[in-house]
Order: C-alpha cells, then sequence, then structure tokens
C-alpha cells in the first residue's frame, strides 16, 4: 500500500494508492459538474462546513454554486434505493470560506458514499476503508468512532427543549465538562441524570473499557442499542486488525437535523487537524426525499501537506554534462542506462546555477563520474539508490 | 513532551505556579532573560510564552499540545479545540456599560463599541437589537464619554475603571475564567499525558475552591 512515486506530494500519492483501494471494494468513481445550482446548499447551509457560499448568475438566469461539498451533490443525484445500492468514489475541487484568510480557496478532497440499505455489513466496510485508508499513510493513525444514537437518545428522554439540548450538546462536543455541569444544575435535572450527563465528554478511550462505562450509564433501550451496534461493529474492526488505531468518544455529535448512527473521525500523526470525517447521514436523504439510507467519508487532501516529510536535497540525482561534438547516440543510450537504473537525469551542457544534484557526470564520448555529493546518498534522493548498487 | 501555550503576564504566572504545584514546574522559567520557551526534559513539559490572545491560535495550530487561555478569547475567536477544564483563575465577566445618564433611544440601531465584536453581535442578536459595531483595541471606556458610542461591550474584573470614568453597568452577561484547552490531533496522539495533566489540574483547582470555601465560612 505504501506507494512511493518519485515527484508526487502527498495529496497526488494518497489520491492514486486510495483509488485502487476504493475500486478494489468495488466503488466507481463518480464524476460531478463544478458548479451547481445554489438553491441546494441554501437548503442545506447547516450540513455544510461554512455557510459562505461562492455564487454567481449563469447565462439562463439561475443562480449557481461554486460546489463547496461533494456529499450533497451525490445524494441528490443517486438512483439509490433500498433494494439497490450504489457504492462510488470521488476526487473533486469544491471552494470553501479559508477562515484564517477569509477568503475562498479551492481544495480537493476525496471520499467515498455508499447509498441504499446501510446495514452493519456495508458500516464495517466503510469503517474499514477508512481505517485502511488512514494506516496506507505509514504514520501513526486513530479512527475514533462513535454512535449518535447514544447521547441523542440520551437528550430525548431528557425534559429539556431544543434550544438546551443544543448547549448541551455544543459543550458535549468541546469537551467542555465544567461549564456543562453549570448549564445543567441550572435546567433542574435530577442529579442522576446529570451526573451521566457531565460523564459524556470523558467517555473516550480504546473500545473494550470505554463500552463498559457507557453500559453503566445507558439508562433507555435506544442508549442500550446503539452501544450494541458500536461493540459489534468494533468487534469486525480488531478481527480484521484494525482495532490498535481504534478510539470511541461519545463526545461526537455531529448535526442532528442530517446525521445519524455511526460517525467516524480519522487522525494521523503530525497533523494538525482530523484528516478524515464521515458518518451516516440518513437525514439528509430523508430532507432530499430519498427512500435510502447513506453513509461515507472525506479526506482532506490539503491537510496532507503537512505531514513530516524527508525533506529532499537535491533536484534531480544527477546531472550530465555533456560536449555536444560527441557521440549523442551513445550518449543517450548510457542517460537511459542511467535512469534505467532508478536515477533521475537531468543533461544540460553547462550546469545550471540553481540546479541541485547528487552525482555529476561528464560525458566525452563516455560516461565518467565526477563529483559524489552525496554523503548519506540514500537519504539525498527520494526512491533513489546507494552508487555501489547502481554501479556507476 | 507536551508543549504548553502560557499567556504572558499575570495569568500565566498565576496558572503557571499552578502547574508547577502540580509536578510541572520548570525552574528555567523564572530566569531573567527575553528566552520564550522553556523546558524541563524530566517532567516532560515545554512551555511557550505567548501573547494571550495568540494562545488559542498556538493549540489550534498545533503549535503547542494544550494552552491556558480567557473564556472571552475563546467565546470570541472559536478556536476548533477541546476546552477541558475551568482554571476558575482570572475571573472577571462581559459587560454592557453606558455613561451614568445614558438613555437607550430605541428608534434607531445601538452603538456598541468593543474589541469582542463577535461577542457583541450574538449578545445583541440574542436581544433582537439591531446594533452598529465600532470596534476599537483598547481605551474602550472613551468611546460613551466622548459620544463615539452610546455603550460598550468590554470585561470588567473590579468595576474600578467602569466607575471612575463614570459609567456604569448595564448588563453583566458573560462570565469569564481561564481554559485548559488542547489540540483535537494531540488529544488523540498524546491523551496519556494530557488527561493526567487536566486532571492534575482539576483537583488543584477543586482544592483550592474547598480551601476558599472554608476561609468564607
Amino acid at each position: 500500500m505504501n506507494t512511493e512515486i518519485r515527484g508526487l506530494g502527498q495529496a497526488e500519492a494518497a489520491t492514486l494508492r486510495l483509488r485502487s483501494l476504493y475500486e478494489s471494494y468495488g466503488y466507481r468513481r463518480y464524476r460531478m459538474s463544478r458548479f451547481e445550482e445554489y438553491g441546494l446548499y441554501a437548503a442545506n447551509k447547516s450540513f455544510l462546513l461554512s455557510e459562505n457560499v461562492l455564487t454567481f448568475t449563469d447565462l439562463d438566469g439561475r443562480l449557481m454554486a461554486l460546489k463547496p461539498d461533494v456529499t450533497l451533490g451525490i445524494a441528490k443525484n443517486t438512483k439509490a434505493g433500498r433494494e439497490r445500492c450504489e457504492k462510488v468514489y470521488y476526487i473533486e475541487s469544491v471552494c470553501r470560506e479559508d477562515r484564517e484568510s477569509h477568503t475562498y480557496k479551492e481544495i480537493s478532497q476525496m471520499g467515498l458514499e455508499c447509498m441504499g440499505a446501510v446495514d452493519d455489513c456495508v458500516t464495517a466496510e466503510v469503517l474499514a476503508l477508512a481505517a485502511r485508508s488512514l494506516a496506507s499513510f505509514g504514520t501513526d493513525s486513530v479512527l475514533k468512532i462513535s454512535n449518535m444514537d447514544f447521547v441523542v437518545g440520551m437528550l430525548e428522554a431528557l425534559p429539556v427543549d431544543a434550544a438546551a439540548r443544543e448547549q448541551i450538546l455544543a459543550l458535549i462536543r468541546r469537551k467542555n465538562q465544567s461549564d456543562l455541569k453549570r448549564l445543567l444544575a441550572g435546567l433542574g435535572l435530577s442529579g442522576e441524570d446529570q451526573e451521566r450527563i457531565s460523564q459524556i465528554p470523558s467517555l473516550y478511550g480504546a473500545p473494550r473499557g470505554t463500552l463498559e462505562r457507557a453500559a453503566a450509564i445507558a439508562a433507555t433501550p435506544a442508549m442500550k442499542a446503539a452501544a450494541d451496534r458500536l461493540a459489534r461493529l468494533c468487534g469486525v474492526l480488531e478481527a480484521l486488525g484494525y482495532g490498535g488505531q481504534l478510539r470511541l468518544d461519545f463526545s461526537m455529535v455531529n448535526d442532528i437535523e442530517y446525521y445519524n448512527g455511526i460517525i467516524f473521525q480519522g487522525f494521523l500523526e503530525g497533523l494538525p487537524r482530523l484528516a478524515l470525517s464521515g458518518g451516516q447521514y440518513d437525514g439528509m436523504m430523508a430532507k432530499l426525499g430519498k427512500d435510502a439510507d447513506a453513509i461515507g467519508f472525506a479526506i482532506y487532501l490539503k491537510e496532507l501537506d503537512w505531514l513530516p516529510k524527508k525533506e529532499a536535497r537535491f533536484d534531480v540525482d544527477a546531472l550530465v554534462l555533456y560536449d555536444p561534438q560527441s557521440d549523442l547516440a551513445r550518449l543517450c543510450r548510457d542517460v537511459d542506462s542511467l535512469r534505467r537504473q532508478g536515477l533521475s537525469v537531468r543533461v544540460e551542457k553547462s550546469a545550471p546555477p540553481d540546479l541541485r544534484y547528487c552525482y555529476l557526470y561528464r560525458f566525452d564520448g563516455r560516461l565518467s563520474l565526477e563529483e559524489d555529493r552525496g554523503n548519506e546518498t540514500a537519504g539525498g534522493f527520494a526512491g533513489g539508490r546507494r552508487e555501489e548498487e547502481i554501479g556507476c | 513532551m507536551l508543549n504548553i501555550a502560557l499567556p504572558k503576564g499575570r495569568l500565566g504566572d498565576q496558572v503557571y505556579e499552578l502547574l508547577a504545584s502540580v509536578g510541572y514546574d520548570c525552574k528555567s522559567i523564572y530566569e531573567e532573560n527575553r528566552k520564550l520557551v522553556f523546558e524541563n526534559r524530566e517532567n516532560g513539559v515545554r512551555y511557550l510564552l505567548v501573547k494571550p490572545s495568540d494562545v488559542a491560535i498556538y493549540v489550534e495550530h498545533h503549535a503547542a499540545d494544550v494552552g491556558i487561555v480567557g473564556k472571552d478569547i475563546l467565546m470570541e475567536s472559536r478556536p476548533d479545540v477541546y476546552e477541558l477544564l475551568d482554571l476558575g483563575l482570572g475571573r472577571c465577566r462581559m459587560c454592557v456599560a453606558a455613561r451614568e445618564d445614558y438613555m437607550e433611544d430605541r428608534e434607531r440601531p445601538v452603538r456598541v463599541a468593543t474589541k469582542f465584536t463577535n461577542i457583541a453581535k450574538e449578545h445583541y442578536a440574542g436581544l433582537g437589537r439591531e446594533i452598529d459595531i465600532i470596534k476599537l483595541n483598547g481605551s474602550i471606556e472613551l468611546a460613551p464619554i466622548l459620544g463615539l458610542s452610546d455603550v460598550i461591550v468590554d470585561i470588567v474584573e473590579s468595576g474600578n475603571t467602569i466607575r471612575e470614568n463614570h459609567l456604569r453597568i448595564l448588563e453583566e452577561f458573560l462570565p469569564i475564567s481561564a481554559r485548559f484547552i488542547a489540540n483535537k490531533s494531540s488529544f488523540e496522539f498524546k491523551n496519556g499525558a494530557i488527561t493526567q495533566m487536566a486532571q492534575r489540574l482539576g483537583e488543584a483547582v477543586a482544592r483550592r475552591e474547598e480551601e476558599k470555601k472554608k476561609k468564607e465560612e
């Protein structure tokens, strides 16, 4: 899985690797237009990461948007139903507000969606694909899972209004136990309920222990069923060998209008923010009038640029300087033999002043090594080989 | 090694004392110099001294794993971080204040001078009252005196500055205190160290509150 292709950035390499992974599970590439009618996003603003959408009026007078999201577009167009499942992956550019610079940015996003009858088998497959996607980066990763039905089931059983519920959820999401306890005390809930809810932000950790703690506070059948489902899915992922990177975090709760059931996030060591985010969004399918469930995830390719990488010390492995009077056919043949041995080779009459190279060759009828700047050759160029291995 | 973004100034000093009291001391921090990074390898901490308003930025962008920041800054900039603990230090409140003789004109929007534009907008939106915002960076109390604004939205600790400038508090709407925050990615990969630090701090805060209560009794 750890394909290293010379010259590719992390995001490009990931795109190639993950395409082949998703194809191997029978997912088909989905391509969509750069523009969508703005109405789709206006009606589902809380599904988007930001409410700001770049719009323009098309020549036929329709208000269009540069798509800020891919899932909504796929869901709108899907023919999936209870009897027909659709499994797709995408690599698309989306146009979003950048919170730091307060400007619009075009970013690459990759992801997959499974729409139709989503049962535990489909969910386990999507979770396994998320885990495999993260593991493919060759760095430590964490796949964090929750079943939203647990917390939603808990809140629905409480005598509080929608506004208070939203306040509780906001504090749970931030793991803000201090303010949550204060809020609960002011809502007139029973001591038992207060105690139970205030434990949610810290209901985090490896599956077994966390599920035991969750079971201890599961007061309703809905909560028990949610914890059981999570336990079943964790069992599958552990059997597949992903137990080590698995965490449960019941404080993860997405927008309850769109999402339900299993939701998850992926982290890669070294990245400041999450690298992958996904979940079940049956609520959104219902809002779009589709008789189908859905689950999927997105990988934030832009974030991958933050992954620590080996600094390339050289632009090319070898620079070959040639005499224009010499035998050009032999020159080309000798240079090709270097390339066949895995080196990147640039051929010039004189050395370009800003070019960093490891080996300098001169060709005056035959190729001779004139300079070797790679004291730690293997680290000097990505994918390169030691001089003795190359045999030059 | 945990990177801790510590706010420079009085709050930072109080927070450091608290952290040092629960096993995260770093003696070199007392040295008189212009260094901004202090490290104690033995207890696995590295302190980064930063401007208070930048603490959350360091943490959100992963330059620091954890940090200590005022609730006012968290409410204003809404960084994507976990807010793990209320340290109960640097207590004050967000207030609306105006000249002592101020009478609200309900026919027009309220002119609000503040450093905290998002907090002010959210507060007045909750009241259904239209406002004009005047963003200032300091000496906010001057604005109503000079007729620049009708009211100010600002942090009040003792209330002395308000009184000395012949202003009065119309409303207190947000209690402020220092919060222990964590980067979301660090929370996953350094969970043991972060949870332990939060737990020790939580116990120290509870002990302090207990002692305070006893004294009051």
